[in-house]
């Protein structure tokens, strides 16, 4: 199927008549609708949902179902009989076109506004035209409404077919798209009241007392069994809401408790932080007094250094005494003696060198001033260096400090950063919810146990009174009739089970080669995608060992992003198949493949930067034909520079937003491809146009 | 030429081992299916898939 063009009549903000031709070309196969949020994206998407399919293929994002006619044309329409919403479809399938009109009067949607006009003009394409007599099951067969939320989809809503609860949907869609559900129907349609249940009816009319007895007990078996099946899947939906709000819980409460360690971290650092302020202040105080007290001496080098020079020359000129006392020179004259044991003869040259050193030694007084002198010097001396090692240690540890305060500073502000872009709710409020949840989950898992134990009592005893009543020979030949008649509706029904879980099981590898071939021209790291066997869709990677070797195959936790391309894939996946179903061994004859569209609304919305170019790349490929809804924050960077680099773009349309006021976060005017235009108008009743721009 | 029974499926193995008239039965029951499958008021099939229960096992 290829869709061709759509027109838009007063169908909710598309006030008057707007149009959309849609690329057709195999080779330039994309048309890109650039619409900023709350210009009519979602609107647009449901047009078409509501020309094939009427009130029942409106998306659940849909404010106000029932009002499907632009608001203030049915606010001014005089004639409520002449006043209509229409959408028209013009689309060809196989060997056929086909022009869809669906309409809804103000006057029916009053009434009841699920109840619409359909007209389908076919014109085959050996020139025969005609009107189809029922056009809602014509297009039900060219595309059944089961599929339709996998072809025409919100992609920021997609990411649920990749969470494992919602395996069972996979597996839907898999029988939808791939036309398995013929068997699933011919299944229930022989357990059927009016087919089983009058062929034993018939065979309870016949049959002895004891018979009928089973019999009857194996009827309220199968209802018991009905029963419980659909408790199990009420179940298994509550189930699966829960663990859904346990989620949102933990991630709540996992933000919170982040803000409480944050919290806990800031208070610990300011502490932190205050008493190193202290220390820094006791630091610089000691620096200063250091300098006070001591800091001449860094500068006395030069005149300690003079300070020497002086003495040592004038003591070697002789003009300051030696260091030999003239006391001491007396009494070794006196004694006639000298400590080297000479005799110190009177006119001897021993005695008179001692009395020449009489000459230089000055007078004890002098003496003592000249060796304080000394000694001061010396002092001087190792203050200098005392002084300057002092001072450079308590610089150092000043610094230190300065450094340390530094990074507490920037810790705090990354801290402020962080709670300040949270929301602050009630942790014991969350932990209550919490607890609630995971009792009612608890509950309910008891209760999945105890539906499945007793299904199991009951099949068991199902199948024990099945070989009973066979056992039980019947007299008369219309009983052993009604019994064979049976016999063959449950052999049947165990066959088309056995077949349907086979088959959906064969179709599991060729979707898993398709789905990896996909996956891979978007996602270039070592991962691949995969549909395990109890189909749940996942990305999948090796673990290295620490050798370096591969090692054993794990998950890989995804992001709701992550989530948004294993679904597209998955979709795309089964596109692919569907296109390729002839092909395909089934017992099911006459399958034929089918193309499909795909329309999709921001396809790029839970997509971080880093995956952008990788979708966009591949998304032309998606489908024979692409329809993509997108705002002007998802379409910038990469999304632009591939679907430019693609050359697959055929058509291209933005829409104009007339209303009050500017939606919030849009833009007034927006740069596409090359051109600058106006996209949001004030004006009094809202309305959105469809405008063309080159592509 | 490979034998014809190993190319089969295993769906269609399962199919090929049942019994001749489950068959014929499923045979029919698929195809009043199939002839129903888009619509949303299948008023008859029930009927029809009776019918060929008493057609086939008589």
């Amino acid at each position: 199927m290829k869709l061709e063009k759509l027109i838009i009549e007063n169908f909710r903000q598309f006030r008057g008549r707007q149009e959309i031709l849609f690329s057709t070309l195999d080779d330039k196969n994309v048309t890109l609708v650039h619409a900023e949020n709350g210009f009519g994206k979602t609107a647009l998407l449901n047009a078409l949902l509501w020309g094939f399919y009427g009130h029942e293929g409106l998306t659940a994002d849909l404010a106000i179902k029932e009002s499907i006619i632009h608001e203030g044309f049915a606010a001014r329409a005089k004639d409520p009989a002449r006043a209509a919403a229409t959408v028209t479809i013009l689309f060809h399938h196989e060997d056929a076109k086909y022009t869809l009109t669906r309409t809804l009067g103000l006057e029916q949607q009053q009434l009841d506004h699920k109840k619409t006009d359909l007209t389908l003009e076919v014109q085959r394409n050996d020139g025969q035209t005609f009107t189809e007599r029922v056009p809602q099951q014509k297009i039900q067969a060219l595309m059944p409404s089961g599929i339709s939320n996998l072809l025409f989809f919100n992609g920021e809503r997609i990411d649920h077919l990749a969470m494992e609860e919602n395996a069972s949907q996979i597996t839907d869609a898999i029988r939808q798209m791939l036309g398995l559900t013929l068997i699933q129907a011919a299944i229930e349609d022989l357990q059927h009241q009016n087919v089983r249940g009058k062929i034993r009816s018939e065979l309870r009319d016949r049959a002895s007392d004891e018979k009928a007895a089973k019999i009857d007990e194996q009827a309220s078996v199968d209802d018991q069994i009905v029963e419980c099946a659909k408790r199990k899947e009420t179940t298994q939906k509550n189930l699966s809401a829960t663990d859904v709000e346990l989620d949102t819980i933990n991630a709540k409460l996992k933000a919170n408790q982040e803000a409480h360690q944050l919290q806990a971290k800031r208070q610990l650092l300011e502490k932190q932080r205050d008493g190193l302020n202290e220390r820094l202040q006791t630091v610089t105080k000691h620096l200063t007094q250091l300098v006070a007290d001591d800091g001449y001496a860094l500068f006395a080098d030069d005149l300690v250094n003079r300070g020497r020079e002086i003495v040592a020359k004038l003591r070697s000129e002789g003009k300051i005494p030696a260091r030999v006392l003239n006391s001491f020179l007396h009494e070794l004259l006196d004694k006639h003696h000298c400590i080297c044991t000479r005799h110190l003869d009177d006119g001897s040259a021993e005695r008179k060198a001692v009395e020449e050193l009489m000459t230089f030694a000055g007078d004890q007084h002098f003496n003592n001033a000249v060796g304080a002198l000394d000694n001061a010097i010396g002092v001087i001396e190792g203050l200098v260096q005392h002084t300057r090692d002092s001072l450079q240690e308590t610089n150092r540890e000043r610094l230190k400090i300065r450094d340390e305060l530094t990074a507490i500073g920037e810790e705090l502000e990354t801290i402020h950063q962080k709670l300040g872009g949270k929301v602050d709710e009630e942790v014991a409020k969350l932990e209550e919810t919490r607890e609630k949840l995971r009792l009612r989950q608890r509950e309910l898992i008891a209760e999945q146990a105890r539906i499945e134990q007793k299904l199991e009592e009951l099949n068991t005893r199902r199948e024990e009174l099945r070989e009973e009543i066979q056992r039980i020979t019947d007299s008369e030949a219309d009983a052993q009739r009604a019994q064979r008649r049976l016999d063959a509706v449950e052999e049947s029904v165990k066959v088309l089970e056995r077949i349907l879980k086979q088959e959906t099981e064969e179709l599991r590898p060729l979707l898993n080669d398709e789905i990896n071939s996909h996956f891979k021209k978007i996602i270039d790291r070592a991962y691949w995608a995969e549909l395990s066997e109890d189909f749940v869709l996942s990305i999948r990677k090796n673990v290295m060992l620490e050798s370096g070797d591969e090692g054993p195959t794990t998950d890989v936790a995804q992001s709701t992003g992550q989530r948004q391309i294993t679904s597209l894939v998955f979709i795309a996946s089964l596109v692919a198949l569907a296109r390729q179903r002839g092909k395909i061994p089934t017992i099911l004859r006459g399958l034929s493949g089918a193309e499909y569209p795909m329309v999709m609304d921001s396809p790029f919305g839970q997509l971080s930067t880093r995956f952008r170019s990788g979708v966009a790349r591949w998304i032309p490929n998606l489908a024979p034909q692409v329809i993509i809804l997108v705002s002007h924050t998802q379409f910038e960077g990469p999304v632009a520079d591939e679907l430019k680099k693609s050359k697959k773009v055929g058509k291209r349309y933005y829409l104009a937003y007339h209303g009050r006021e500017l939606p919030k976060a849009a833009e007034q005017e927006l740069q596409i491809n090359k051109a600058r235009v106006q996209v949001y108008f004030e004006a009094k009743e809202e309305h959105t146009q469809i405008c063309e721009l080159d592509a | 030429m490979p034998d014809k029974k190993t190319t089969l499926t295993r769906s269609q193995q399962e199919f090929t081992k049942a019994r001749d008239e489950i068959k014929d039965l499923i045979r029919n029951v698929l195809k009043e299916e199939r002839d129903v499958m888009h619509l949303r008021r299948r008023a008859d099939i029930h009927q029809k898939i009776l019918d060929h229960v008493k057609r086939i096992i008589k």
